[in-house]
């Protein structure tokens, strides 16, 4: 049976409709704090997990991400269903929300400040994400960091963490009660699964904060917590590689990038402990 | 010599980082270029005046250093930031 389900995320509106029972599991574990209705006045985005071809229902079964009509994507495994509309919505956000400048980036805040944590797939930034805001902090995103275009402050995007490999028995050693999604194997980035977002930074999803400062993490193995500055001029590049609409927004992205570096001292950030890692980032709010 | 109408300019600690509003390409600009840069945006200089500024602000031997400020003027205006 097909089932609706409208979240509101930050500032946008999902309208998610399907009837894969691996969705609607998940969708209801996962997205349990957030207000689910079953109408909407108003969406931004209208999703559709389905499975077009009929044969491909029983034979090795397949799923289609549908953004109103149009697929974007090529048909994944069933057992990915719910990977692929986070996936899905990653992207929609990051194809359509021009009004913000985005980044790659995890993203949570605290007293007030925002650490903005841009990098690399595979660097550790959504392992930190996670172990940070079940230890304190406020979740705004482990992927996407909204910088609005108007004000320049940073808004959430408050969403279940993605996380690949060995990152899922980590977290789930170092998070109590952690509650993830269905584990999806032999995605094209390994295995992933989705963990619950904290209640208290769903609660909060609605407030926007302004930037503290970039922090470029990378998990080093054996390595002691260590904030090496650098340059602003390096920073600003990473900045541009990480951006999602930068070269769309064009002279806008770049008067928005340079306000946000003005007086700011960034830095790379090395780290293998957690409680480490949460000691020396909580310097820079407090 | 001027900067061309399509260059935004923001001072970074380090450096001058540049935005072509026509190409959407951005550049960054470290010593001593940034002091080029940063002299033709208060005003339009000539040739002459803008080397005899980078000579006296740089240390290098002076050959050396027209060859430099040279090259980068070619540069800058085949790139479409500087305008004569």
């Amino acid at each position: 049976m097909l089932t609706q389900f409208n979240i509101p995320i930050g500032p946008f509106s999902f309208s998610i409709n399907t009837s894969n029972t691996i969705v609607k599991k998940d969708l209801s574990t996962l997205y349990s704090d957030y207000q689910i209705e079953q109408e909407s006045a108003f969406t931004d985005f209208s999703i559709t997990i389905t499975t077009r071809s009929f044969l491909r229902r029983f034979i090795r079964p397949q799923v289609d991400f549908l953004l109103d009509e149009f697929s974007p994507f090529k048909p994944l495994p069933k057992a990915q269903s719910f990977a692929m509309l986070e996936w899905g919505m990653n992207w929609c956000i990051a194809t359509k929300a021009h009004h913000y400048l985005i980044l790659h980036a995890g993203t949570i805040e605290k007293n007030g400040h925002v650490l903005v944590m841009p990098a690399e797939p595979g660097s550790g930034k959504s392992t930190l994400t996670a172990a940070m805001v079940y230890n304190g902090w406020r979740l705004f995103s482990d992927e996407l960091a909204l910088i609005s275009l108007k004000d320049l402050q940073v808004y959430p995007c408050t969403r279940p963490i993605n996380l690949k490999n060995n990152s899922i028995p980590i977290i789930k050693g170092f998070v109590k009660n952690a509650v993830f999604s269905t584990i999806a194997k032999d995605t094209h980035k390994g295995t992933v699964a989705l963990l619950k977002p904290p209640t208290e930074s769903v609660k909060r999803m609605h407030e926007p904060a302004p930037l503290k400062t970039f922090i470029f993490p990378k998990y080093v193995a054996n390595a002691k917590a260590k904030l090496t500055p650098i340059s602003q001029t390096d920073a600003f590049q990473i900045l541009i590689d990480q951006s999602f609409n930068y070269h769309i927004l064009g002279l806008e992205g770049f008067n928005a990038l340079s306000s946000l570096l003005q007086n700011k001292q960034c830095y790379h950030f090395e780290y293998s402990d957690f409680d480490d890692a949460q000691r020396l980032l909580s310097e820079l709010v407090n | 010599m001027k900067i061309s109408k399509s260059i935004r300019l923001h001072q970074l600690k380090e450096s001058i980082a540049l935005f072509c509003t026509f190409t959407g390409d951005t550049h960054f600009l470290t010593c001593p270029y940034d002091k080029v840069i940063s002299d033709l945006n208060s005003e339009a200089r000539s040739r002459s005046e803008l080397l005899m500024s980078f000579l006296n602000n740089n240390e290098f031997d002076n050959v050396d250093a027209t060859k430099e400020f040279n090259q980068f003027v070619t540069e800058a205006i085949n790139s479409g930031i500087i305008s004569e």
